[in-house]
Parts: C-alpha cells; structure tokens; sequence
C-alpha cells in the first residue's frame, strides 16, 4: 500500500515543492551570485565553464536538500524546476552560454537544458537516498531503545 | 522511500510567500542586469553591485587611473556609488553575520525545547540565505587576503627594480656627459683630443649604491655596462657614439 502510494505521488508529484525548489534556486544560486560577482562582471573573463559551475553547483546542492528536506518521494519537481531555472537563465540574462563556441547554438540550449533536468533528478534521487538512510537509522535506533526498555 | 503524507511540510502562507520574494529578486536582478547593460553600452562608468568594498574601490582606481592618462581629474565616488557600497558592506558584515548568529543559537535552542522536525518558514529561509552569504564571505576573505597580498609584493618588487633600473639611466647619462666631455677636451686638458681612446672612468660613478659600471673603449665608441648591485643577474648596456648619444641599449634578464 505504501509503495502504491509513494509511485502515485512520484508521478502526480507536489507543485508547492516544484515552486519552493526554483525560489530556493533563485534565493542560493542566482542571488549570490548576482551580489557576490555581478553576473556579468564576474563571468565575462572566465568564460562559460565558471558559470556552468556555478549554476550546476548550486542546482545540485538546492536539489539534493529539496530531495533529503521533504516527505516523502520529491525527485521529479527538483528536476523540472531546475529545467525552469536554467531556462529562466538562458532567456532572461546575459550569460555567457550564449558564447560559448563550436556548439550550435539551438543544440546547445537544448543540451544544458536537459543537464539541468539530470542534475536536478540525480541530485534530488541522492537526497532522497541520504534521507531514507537517515530514516532507517533512526527507525533501527528507536526499535532498538524500545526493546531495551521492554526487558 | 516513504510517500507524502497530508501533513503541512510548511508554514501557512509559506509558498506564496518565497514565491513572491523569488519574484521580486529574480525582477530586481534582471532589471539591474539589463540596466548595467545599458550603462555599459554607452560607454559610462559601469556601475555594479558588488558585496566586497574593495572590488568598488578597485573599479575606481582602475577607472581614475584610465582618465589620468586621458589627462581628466579623478573623480570622487558618487553618492550612488557611496551608498551602494554601504548597503553592500551593511548587508555582507553586519546584518547576514547577525543573523545568521542569533538565528543560529534560536534553532538550537528551539531545537533542545521542541524535538522533532520543523515547518519551513520564511525565517528559516532568510537564515539560511544569511549563512551561505556569511559562509561565503568567511571563505573567500582568506584566500582572496592572500592573493591581494600576493599581488602587492609582486608590484612592490616590480616597482623597486624599475627605480633600480631608472637611477642607472640616470648615472648613464651623466657617464656619457662625461665621456663626450673627454672627447672634447685637447689632449693638454687630460682629454681624448677628438678621440674616447684613453678614457677611464672617475672613481665614484665607477660604483654607486644601483650599480657597477665598466666601459669598453674604442676611438669612436664607448660601451657601458652597467651591473645592478641590489639584483645581481640584471644589467644594462649601451654604447656612446662619436656625437656623445647613446645608441644599442640592452636590457637583459630583470630589467627587460
């Protein structure tokens, strides 16, 4: 019945987490980054590796913490809000991906989005993991002070 | 893995409200972008926000020292630019390193009183946001101490050879004013009579506290080396022709 309930929910997914997961995107990787660097300024000379970095790194770390954080199954919204995020990037900013040389530009886009969505869905499967490891240790634990209070 | 349960995850009101601060950052940062863009495009002086002060004061240095070789006065930051850094410097030193501290001791407090998992609120997220700015800073003030110190020594050096280098023009000079006089001068006065042949050096230029200086002496030509005494692999020479000018500078090894 639980695993009925778990695929249910994997599939039809949370929106509220979907909206959390690319605010929190939008509060820990692009704000810092704008504060700290001034997207354009920081970004220019060291071409697109440093932001595809940083924008990975941080579409990493928000997902893993979105898929250990929550109840439950949360994989598939970090992962499509982290397509939107990288989407929102590539329209709305200057980035220095529309640089980058000896990609087709259309191709490209295409590519770091769905890196996005992997990232996203590998990070967010790690926390998931991390979290029902985390679960389990402290389910043996309780289980086991149980029993040394029953004897 | 264990499925959702109906149980709030977060406070009331929550979503809608970190949606709409993603909203009002992701507008403020896109127009502070185009914006810096248009600034840029006209060739004005480009104003960014920036969280280090230093990064701004550089920018005004580098920009001053652009407008010193166009001949223009440095010109004195602008009271937007003044209050830009203040926010930035309030926001980076004061205000997330105070909150990320008494946020901090709260959730651990809370956390001995209150055991168990807790709502995500907008307090939790503003915590957060003040640790990753005030770990980030922590981090990066070292590394970034040690490359401006780094970056100091290196210009510091680079400057002391350079004067090194220009005292030893400047001694040069003098050598050749002396030199061209020998030629001059008729042999009855100690000179060349139209010849640098017999030319030796006076006693005190030979060595000064920069440098140690020979000559080579042919009848139309003199040759000056001179052996830098504080960085002993650098040296310069240059000849002195039949009209007293110097022609083939060197300036090998530290001083190229």
């Amino acid at each position: 019945m639980e695993t009925h309930e778990g695929y249910r929910s994997l599939i039809s997914g949370d929106w509220r987490w979907l909206v959390v997961t690319y605010s929190f995107l939008v509060l820990f990787d692009l704000l810092p980054g704008f504060l700290a660097f001034g997207l354009g300024t920081f970004f220019r000379p060291y071409g697109f590796w440093w932001f595809t970095l940083w924008a990975g790194g941080g579409i990493a770390i928000v997902s893993a913490y979105v898929g250990f954080g929550s109840r439950g199954t949360t994989i598939f919204e970090p992962a499509i809000a982290s397509l939107l995020y990288a989407l929102t990037l590539l329209a709305a900013f200057e980035v220095p991906w529309k640089n980058a040389e000896g990609y087709r530009f259309v191709t490209f886009r295409i590519a770091l989005l769905v890196f996005a969505f992997l990232i996203g869905l590998g990070a967010a499967a790690v926390g998931e993991w991390i979290q029902m490891r985390k679960e389990r240790r402290l389910n043996l634990a309780g289980e086991g002070s149980e029993s040394k209070v029953g004897s | 893995m264990y499925p959702k349960t109906d149980s709030s995850e977060f406070a009331p009101g929550f979503v809608w409200q970190v949606f709409l601060l993603a909203a009002l950052i992701l507008g403020f940062t896109i127009t502070a972008q185009k914006a810096a863009l248009r600034v840029t495009s006209n060739v004005v002086h480009e104003r960014t926000w920036t969280l280090f002060p230093w990064i701004a004061a550089g920018a005004y240095t580098l920009h001053n020292g652009l407008a010193a070789f166009s001949g223009d006065a440095p010109k004195l930051p602008t009271v937007g630019d003044q209050a830009r850094v203040l926010t930035a410097v309030l926001i980076t030193f004061v205000i997330c390193p105070t909150g990320f501290l008494l946020g901090w001791r709260r959730r651990r407090l809370n956390r001995e009183s209150v055991p168990g998992k807790s709502q995500l609120r907008i307090s939790s997220l503003l915590y957060g946001f003040s640790g990753v700015l005030t770990l980030f800073v922590a981090a990066s003030i070292i590394p970034i101490n040690i490359a401006s110190e780094s970056l100091q020594q290196g210009i510091r050096e680079r400057q002391a050879v350079q004067d090194n280098r220009d005292q030893i023009i400047n001694d040069l000079h003098l050598l050749a004013l002396d030199i061209y006089q020998y030629r001059l001068l008729p042999r009855e006065f100690d000179g060349g009579g139209g010849s640098y042949r017999g030319y030796t050096l006076p006693e005190k230029p030979s060595s000064t506290k920069d440098a140690t200086y020979s000559v080579s002496v042919k009848d139309d030509e003199v040759t000056i080396c001179a052996q830098s005494i504080p960085y002993p692999t650098a040296s310069v020479e240059v000849k002195v022709d039949t009209m007293g000018r110097f022609v083939w500078w060197k300036f090998p090894d530290e001083f190229q």
